[in-house]
């Protein structure tokens, strides 16, 4: 395994829309190599963050951190501060590419998947057509779709889910990218279609060694394809760890709960807990969310908001028992 | 008597141009008292439009439908309202299933205000009762759906369904677009409300993970055919039907320690369009095919276990063992 090179550092993320966070105080660190599990209900925060790190933020919301950079050759590249312009020329569809669920609607409905293919090629490096078109036919090849020739003459129409998700999948990786931001890039797919991709894209990985960030909401996923975990709900970080430990001893309660209730699912055991988890987020209190369902609440979960409490080995978690 | 009994069910949508989708392509399965019984596949292969017919949203081109003795293709007036009351749905997508106008008592009243109950307070009574039978309160009775987490969106929808005190509950993946969190609760409830009120359930979905919890038979099916069928134990443990194989070696579990199985399916589901019967439709894909099974379609074999499997290799094996 190669060494641990710096990849991405975030720190002090926030994101508001208007007064409301979407994202607050955001910051963790990733290493070359790094497939980071980004897990979280709807509306916690995965899009908004990955959005935030390619400086997509949709207008009408303010962005700020304190820092935001990725390395690229050893050498540190701001993202916050630096312009645009730069970003797109030298890091953004190059070096940091993006895979987005419902790939289908990136796409022009009236031209082909390999002009549009050849069109994002060419904007990103100088190549000649025939140039751009081979290389597109080696990439279709390598996400294994059915009939690289034709497909690049397909419209985005006649392919299936599975399909425009391997071209999204291609054009993210075409470039060879250090770093991929992958937004749940296989949600409402067949479990079949599903496995095949997730088995691509980690074989891809462990060869390039990128770094990935894959923002999902299943833990079978997180589980298969991840070493490091994040968990995020309504804006914050709840746990950072390495899967490992994230899955055999999850520190924050409301991890706790949700493997829970995933293997509630493998296991047919009629004594399983029964406990439904309320979050306190609705009640408007100042306290922990989890503590009206956690078995180790304090009086202070209920009125202290909880801090990040880092631990020795880089993971951390927000509670104020530890 | 079986609960429900479907024998030999098609149904194909016409295409312009003299094409037909084959979405169901023989079906048959039953259903006892009280059981559950997990229907899977991918997309495509039929198994919502096997739930559409169950309830009546839609009519089969062949086959029948008996709920507890009754053919649902050739219903009475007189019986109509009664079977509507009896066969429920739970549908998939909890907030596009609710009324976005409606507050969440008139919601789960209205099918007992369609079967004709017009008693005001039993109305009320038999909300809240329902309401506190998918573990809510009173405060809801007010609410609207868009106030609601999408589990509550979902237990209303159960709500809804549990209120005319069904026999037979189709619940075409209830859980699919729900978070992780939410999926656990429901499958919980569900369980539950099984256990309380003795309802049989036809559960239809592509998750794996959900359907073992709840299922206590299981049917596979692939391009509009069942092709395994068993106790739920059974067929997870002993899948024997290469498609069954390869779906549960698709399944993630969520335990990193756990290696997981090593998946061999290439491709994706052909389209059920033009479907032809006179070859297995999963040969083009399966890696044990042999010329037999591009020839002819394998028929349903029942293995000592009880086991249903409706494969050329299974068939072999029979003869081998008689012979």
């Amino acid at each position: 395994m190669s060494e641990k090179t710096p990849a991405i550092q975030v720190e002090g993320l926030t994101v508001k829309a208007g007064e409301k966070y979407l994202l607050k105080d955001i910051g963790f660190e990733l290493y070359s190599g790094d497939v980071l599990g980004l897990i979280g209900e709807t509306g916690s925060g995965k899009t908004v963050l990955i959005d935030a790190i390619g400086r997509n933020t949709a207008p009408g919301l303010s962005m700020k951190a304190d820092k935001l950079c990725c390395f690229i050759d050893g050498k540190e590249t701001d993202l916050l501060q630096k312009k645009e312009e730069e970003l797109a020329a030298t890091v953004w569809g190059k070096k940091m590419t993006f895979i987005l669920s419902n790939a289908r609607s990136r796409f022009s409905p009236i031209m082909t998947v390999g002009e549009q293919f050849i069109n994002i090629l060419k904007s990103n490096q100088d190549m000649t057509d025939k140039q751009a078109a081979q290389k597109v036919q080696e990439m279709f090849s390598l996400v294994q779709m059915p009939d690289p020739k034709q497909n690049m003459n397909n419209y985005p129409h006649e392919l299936s889910g599975g399909m425009i998700q391997r071209v999204e999948i291609a054009i993210a990786l075409a470039m060879s990218p250090k770093f991929l931001l992958a937004d749940e890039p296989t949600m409402g797919l067949d479990v079949t279609v599903q496995r095949q991709i997730l088995d691509l894209m980690d074989g891809l990985f462990k060869k390039s060694s990128s770094s990935v960030i894959l923002a999902t909401r299943d833990l079978g996923i997180a589980a298969n394809y991840c070493n490091k975990v994040l968990v995020l709900y309504n804006g914050e970080i709840v746990e950072f760890s390495d899967v490992h430990s994230f899955f055999e001893n999850p520190r924050h309660p409301y991890s706790r709960y949700l493997l829970e209730i995933a293997f509630v699912s493998n296991d047919k055991d009629p004594k399983a807990k029964q406990r439904v988890f309320r979050s306190q987020k609705d009640k408007g209190m100042n306290g922990c969310f989890c503590s009206g369902s956690c078995e180790r609440a304090q009086e202070e979960c209920l009125t202290k908001h909880p801090q990040i409490h880092l631990f020795s080995d880089g993971s951390f978690v927000r509670c104020g028992r530890y | 008597m079986d609960t429900l009994k479907v024998e030999n069910l098609h149904k194909r949508f016409p295409v312009k141009g003299g094409h037909h989708i084959f979405a169901v392509n023989g079906v048959s399965f039953s259903i006892r008292p009280g059981e559950t019984l997990g229907l899977v596949g991918e997309s495509g292969c039929g198994k919502s439009t096997v739930g559409r017919m169950i309830v009546r949203l839609t009519q089969p081109n062949e086959g029948e439908l008996l709920f507890e003795g009754q053919n649902l293709s050739h219903v009475k007036k007189k019986d109509d309202r009664r079977l509507r009351r009896e066969i429920q749905m739970v549908f998939q997508d909890p907030y596009g299933s609710l009324n976005p106008r409606k507050k969440v008592q008139d919601i789960i009243a209205e099918p007992m205000r369609l079967s004709g109950e017009k008693n005001k307070e039993f109305l009320k009574e038999k909300v809240v009762s329902i309401l506190k039978m998918v573990e809510l309160n009173e405060g809801y009775l007010d609410k609207y759906p868009i106030q609601l987490t999408q589990g509550e969106q979902q237990r209303i929808g159960v709500a809804r369904a549990f209120v005319t005190d069904p026999k037979l509950v189709v619940l075409d993946e209830p859980t699919s677009l729900l978070d992780i969190r939410f999926r656990g609760e429901i499958v919980l409830l569900l369980k539950k409300l099984q256990q309380e009120t003795g309802c049989s359930y036809l559960f239809i979905s592509h998750d794996l993970n959900i359907v073992y919890q709840l299922s206590h038979r299981v049917a596979v099916m692939y391009l509009g055919r069942i092709v395994e069928e068993g106790e739920a134990e059974q067929v997870f443990r002993n899948p024997l039907h290469p498609y069954t194989k390869a779906l549960l070696s698709a399944t993630l579990l969520p335990d990193p320690k756990q290696q997981r199985q090593e998946f061999f399916l290439k491709g994706e589901v052909p389209s059920p369009l033009d479907l032809s019967d006179s070859q297995c439709n999963f040969s083009a894909r399966c890696p044990f095919a042999s010329e037999q099974c591009k020839n002819c379609l394998p028929g349903p074999v029942t293995m000592e276990s009880g086991h249903k499997v409706s494969c050329f290799l299974f068939h072999e094996e029979l003869v081998k063992t008689a012979g």
